[in-house]
């Protein structure tokens, strides 16, 4: 990237933006060099609009001298979707973060893109986001619907793309375009291609989400599974039974490496929740309870007080890693159900062959399987065998079967050849036709 | 330059996992939401710096340096991390090591010169009586503070109550020093220490029953002094009725700013009032002596800070600011150079409005 072309881009941006909009000095650039995924990379310098038209100028701009722009919302990625890897502009999205339009009766709200989770859920009294990516509500909704981001509710309440309704966005050359159809959003529409495109194809500057309901009860119980396999069975029998399921998670290896103890026979402990009407909840208690008693190893209902902690189960890896003064390598896959066990077995191998410890999250009825190997960031051996034993998994978990990035995006550790032909071939000629001078994101998902 | 930091401390920043929960609650990350201002991007250079990826300037020494100081973020990290105590003890390595930033040389110079990293403009005690003389083996003694010696209403409001709480109470008087809490948060162990042992030694020659502390910081860094913060020691007395207190004429929308140490007692006591709506304050609002930093060496993010307080204010329908801490008070007050209402919101000291419904 040529610093003559940033100079002349950054000379025409102050003309049209305030002093304020735009960061260069050393401390702005390092702070906006990392994410959640433990990898630096340094921008030229930070672009911070506060509307949409900005958001305009400045692609039609950073597209005219071929500037590398990489939409950021709060740096919450765990795989470094909103690092800079050819430098250039980091589009810093968290001064757009008004409600544009809420709509108390359907649940409707219109916002810009950087709206953080956590304002989003205080919007409406009783309704909510149903994804939490991050645990803590930290993340942007522009960022949420870049990574199509899932949570442990995705069961229930699918991924991200399953909540909007409409975006509005910017591609490179500054053309603003509204992907929102007159009525509810159709079958055939362009704004799935936006959704989920981590930030290859243009930016999202605004969108319309349809928030959830809370659910009125909820029941949480624990287990332990003799085989990660046993989840499933419970899924399908609660199914079966016409039971709502809010959230289940199953983990292997969390109990042996939380408690730091053996578990002869139990390999997978798990987290079911279901929720609905108080009456009908009550009168699930006494199925779920029999389905469990046949299926699983032990079980129990979680105190009353705790259920709201459930799926916060997470935080215990983070105390984990408190205590052992480790680090965290994330990979995330998504298999179909009768892959899960195989793919939670490669984990054990790789973990084992790498002498990396690791934690497997589980989302059975998803397929979904989150590998957390846990590091000693201080130890350069170790960091070595992680990245190792990280793509070692991607690459038998995909020739098993699995695709990567579910939940997360893929990021910087993109996609291959190998992987997906067709989605990438089409990608790559649709993002030749939105951005010719690739700006957008460069080293990306594909 | 490179650092080379002590092993434990090296490797506790190599433990942050860059989440970004320590934003969260981060007055200054609060203000615009740019990410070199919040304290996940201290953590995280410092994490730089100690891995040898980037090399120290003085422009990375300032912003290690200059935060709110409030230390909410303790609670928000995931890992257990306390980001605001792993600040400080960066900190003071820096200035083990011999690197002095220049953002807090105003401070030190102020201390070593006339004793408080207020300002030198401070006459401590000008709300006494000129006679005034500390008393020996009193039931209650008022460690003021720094700020509460420059807020000369809010000191008499204070003292004017806590005399109603307590009949026999006393105070240091113009020779009272600094705790050297606000020292101590930025890394000057030494001159801190000395402070405290300073204040110690006054205290012990007082032989008060208890010590009441309208500095919120000295109770929140010096949790061994035994200090007795102000609010709770006010909550007490409505409590078991040594002041009995009226109801507020009209109908306040308050905003309360408590300090940063979240003593819940000074919510309790607005809880406990009669005729007030308190509503509900983000988790970024707190403010007390820690901010002087920013006060002295940044008016520019601290009157934006301020700003969006006012914002907040109106945004909640807020007709009434209750501010807990002294220096907190006097910082807005003097920073807008306004006394009782702002943009039409009044703006009290806890002290002054529990004296305004004191029957």
């Amino acid at each position: 990237m040529s610093g003559d072309n940033i100079e002349k881009a950054l000379e025409e941006l102050s003309s049209q933006l305030s002093g304020d909009q735009i960061l260069r000095e050393e401390v702005d650039r390092y702070a906006y060099s990392y994410d959640s995924s433990g990898v630096e990379y340094v921008p030229d310098a930070i672009i911070r609009p506060r509307k949409l038209e900005e958001v305009s100028i400045v692609l039609e701009i950073a597209d005219k001298y071929g500037v590398p722009v990489t939409p950021r919302g709060s740096g919450t990625s765990l795989v470094g979707g909103p690092l800079a890897v050819r430098g250039g502009f980091i589009l810093d999205m968290q001064g757009m973060n008004k409600v544009i339009e809420k709509d108390d009766s359907t649940g409707i709200i219109r916002v810009e893109a950087g709206i953080k989770l956590r304002d989003v859920n205080r919007l409406i009294n009783g309704m909510f986001l149903p994804i939490n990516p991050d645990g803590i509500g930290f993340s942007t909704i522009g960022g949420m619907i870049a990574e199509d981001a899932a949570s442990p509710l995705s069961v229930r309440y699918g991924t991200m793309r399953d909540h909007v309704r409409g975006l509005e966005v910017v591609i490179p050359g500054g053309q603003m375009i509204s992907l929102e159809q007159p009525g509810p959003p159709s079958k055939r529409n362009a704004m799935d291609l936006m959704i989920g495109s981590e930030g290859t194809l243009g930016v999202i500057t605004s969108a319309l989400i349809e928030l959830s309901y809370r659910p009125e009860a909820r029941i949480s119980y624990s287990m332990e599974l003799n085989d990660v396999s046993d989840s499933l069975t419970i899924y399908d029998a609660i199914r079966r039974a016409g039971i709502d399921i809010y959230g289940f998670e199953v983990y292997h290896n969390y109990k042996e490496l939380i408690e730091e103890r053996e578990f002869v026979g139990v390999e997978a402990i798990g987290f079911l929740e279901i929720a609905g009407a108080s009456e009908c909840v009550e009168k699930w208690r006494g199925k779920v309870e029999g389905i469990l008693a046949e299926t699983a190893l032990e079980h129990m209902e979680v105190e009353a007080e705790e259920v709201e902690g459930i799926w916060v189960r997470r935080e215990k890896i983070y105390e984990l890693c408190k205590r052992r003064k480790v680090s965290m390598r994330v990979v995330s896959m998504l298999s179909y159900q009768n892959l899960v066990r195989d793919i939670v077995q490669e984990v054990d191998r790789t973990s084992s062959r790498m002498k990396i410890p690791s934690i497997t999250v589980i989302d059975p009825p998803l397929g979904w399987v989150t590998a957390i190997f846990l590091y000693n960031s201080r130890d350069p051996k170790e960091v070595e065998r992680t990245e190792r034993a990280a793509s070692n998994l991607i690459e038998n978990a995909t020739s098993l079967g699995a695709s990567l990035g579910f939940g997360t995006g893929v990021g910087i550790y993109k996609l291959d050849e190998n992987y997906d032909e067709g989605y990438l071939s089409i990608m790559k000629a649709i993002k030749g036709v939105l951005d010719p001078h690739g700006i957008m994101n460069p080293e990306k998902l594909i | 330059m490179e650092i080379e930091f002590e092993e434990e401390l090296s490797s506790d920043f190599a433990r942050c996992i860059s989440c970004g929960g320590c934003n969260i609650p981060c007055p200054l990350f609060n203000v615009d939401q740019i990410e070199s201002s919040g304290m996940r991007s201290r953590i995280k250079i410092l994490s730089m710096l100690s891995k040898g990826k980037i090399e120290l300037t003085e422009g990375i020494l300032r912003h290690v340096f200059t935060c709110a100081n409030c230390g909410v973020c303790n609670d928000y990290c995931p890992v257990g991390l306390r980001p605001f105590d792993l600040l400080v003890r960066a900190r003071g390595s820096f200035i083990d090591m011999g690197y002095v930033p220049l953002v807090t040389v105003d401070i030190r110079n102020s201390f070593r010169r006339v004793g408080t990293p207020i300002g030198d403009e401070l006459i401590k005690g000008s709300w006494l009586p000129p006679d005034f003389q500390p008393t020996k083996n009193s039931e209650t003694l008022f460690f003021a503070g720094c700020w509460m010696h420059k807020a000369i209403e809010v000191a008499l409001n204070t003292r004017k109550l806590l005399e109603r709480i307590s009949g026999d109470i006393t105070t240091i008087g113009p020779s009272e020093p600094c705790s050297g809490a606000l020292l101590y948060i930025l890394g000057e162990k030494d001159l801190a220490e000395d402070s405290k042992r300073n204040l110690e030694g006054m205290i012990s020659e007082l032989n008060p029953k208890r010590i009441v502390s309208g500095c919120s910081l000295t109770a929140r860094i010096y949790p061994d002094l035994g200090f007795i913060n102000l609010s709770s020691y006010i909550l007490d007395a409505i409590h078991s009725e040594k002041i009995k207190l009226g109801k507020m004429k009209g109908r306040d929308n308050v905003l309360p700013i408590p300090s940063c140490g979240r003593d819940i007692s000074f919510l309790e006591i607005l809880k406990s009032l009669n005729g007030l709506k308190i509503l509900e304050a983000p988790e970024w609002l707190c403010c007390d002596c820690g901010f002087t930093l920013i006060y002295r060496t940044d008016r520019n993010i601290f009157s934006r800070w301020v700003q969006k307080v006012l914002s907040l204010a109106e945004e909640l329908g807020a007709n009434h600011i209750v501010i807990e801490d002294a220096g907190c008070y006097a910082m807005i007050t003097e920073a807008m150079q306004t006394k009782g209402r702002l943009k039409g919101i009044k703006i009290s000291h806890i002290s002054g409005l529990i004296m305004e419904l004191l029957k």
